[in-house]
């Protein structure tokens, strides 16, 4: 059967299950953490690691193999993000000037996405991550095979960005105050790099 | 015989370095206070004490992950704010092998220029400054450093250690 993108109704009421409602993290912070939703959100991480863990691990093994142990990197990290986190650099990426295609997988919800980080650094330093949520030339094709395998591992199914910048103003994260988080910052994370 | 002395002059040593820490952090909120506009003191870069969480995988899987965690207080005349700030740091990223030297670095530069930035913007809540100086020094950091992450606490057993 075939895996749909669930509706924005869906994925609202999704999101409220998992950050408490009307608490600003740096205002009550003992009160947001200790909160039944918070709880639920540590406990759909590890869910999601007992569960499709292995799955991931096969995915990132598969990259290693086509595009060698120093191109791909895991930045999956439970305790910041609610997603599978690991990034595919281009053959292409040089010292100084890297192209990498980074998928994220929601623990929330069976959805993924794909974009694209240019990491460059000058003489005077390091410039800001240019991140283009369209496709690019430079990873299209591996962009094309995250889709796949991430639709074949991990039993989920992309969505598009533009579905994702829905507000949803009464939820506070790290880096997101009351008023400001989307529906991307809470099903995937509130750092797009 | 000597470890005696050793013990003897560490005794003497340790309220001597309780008041250094104690007028230093007066000094600091002092000169703070008395000029709002110019950010005085910097957090030295050993305050940030990395330890690894996550092991660097087998030699096909890069990564790793390492993390501090400070109580940073920032003040001025308009008031003081503390804030639980957790800095994580890759172990390797696709430019290098982050050593604990360079990340303790590039954190106090992150966090000194992270607190300029809140302190000029003028009066506002402790939670708001809070806010506000960890995404700046998440903003700065992960230019220096890729794949850096500044938040709060969000870690157990790392033991955080307190700046002034």
């Amino acid at each position: 059967m075939a895996l749909t993108v669930p509706s924005t109704e869906e994925l609202l009421r999704t999101v409220r299950r998992y950050y408490p409602a009307g608490l600003d993290l740096y205002e009550h912070e003992e009160e947001y953490r200790n909160s039944s939703e918070t709880r639920a959100l540590k406990e759909a991480r590890q869910r999601a690691f007992d569960e499709r863990g292995q799955a991931w691990l096969e995915l990132k093994q598969g990259f290693i193999d086509r595009y060698g142990k120093d191109q791909v990197f895991d930045w999956t990290h439970f305790g910041l993000d609610a997603c599978f986190h690991f990034r595919v650099y281009t053959p292409s990426s040089t010292r100084g000037n890297n192209v990498a295609a980074v998928l994220f997988v929601s623990v929330l919800v069976p959805i993924h996405i794909m974009f694209t980080v240019f990491e460059r650094r000058v003489e005077s330093g390091p410039l800001p991550a240019g991140v283009f949520m369209g496709l690019k030339p430079e990873t299209e094709a591996i962009t094309h095979e995250l889709d796949r395998e991430a639709g074949q591992r991990m039993q989920s199914v992309r969505i598009d960005w533009q579905l994702l910048q829905v507000a949803v103003p009464e939820i506070s994260t790290n880096h997101r105050a009351l008023g400001k988080a989307t529906l991307a910052d809470l099903l995937f994370t509130d750092t797009w790099r | 015989m000597g470890s005696r002395w050793q013990a003897i002059a560490m005794k003497k040593r340790a309220p001597a370095t309780r008041i250094r820490i104690r007028l230093r952090a007066i000094a600091c909120i002092f000169a703070l206070v008395a000029c709002p506009s110019e950010v005085i003191g910097s957090i030295p870069p050993s305050q940030f004490h990395f330890k690894n969480v996550v092991k660097p995988g087998h030699a096909s899987e890069p990564g790793g992950w390492k993390a501090a965690q400070v109580i940073i207080t920032l003040g001025d005349r308009y008031g003081v704010a503390t804030c639980k700030i957790e800095v994580g740091v890759p172990e390797r990223n696709k430019e290098d092998i982050i050593g604990d030297q360079l990340a303790q670095q590039a954190a106090a530069g992150a966090a000194d220029e992270a607190a300029r930035i809140v302190l000029g913007r003028g009066p506002n809540l402790s939670a708001v400054r809070c806010r506000q100086f960890i995404d700046e020094m998440d903003g700065l950091l992960s230019r220096a450093i890729l794949g850096a992450k500044v938040s709060s606490f969000t870690i157990a057993g790392l033991q955080p250690t307190t700046w002034p």
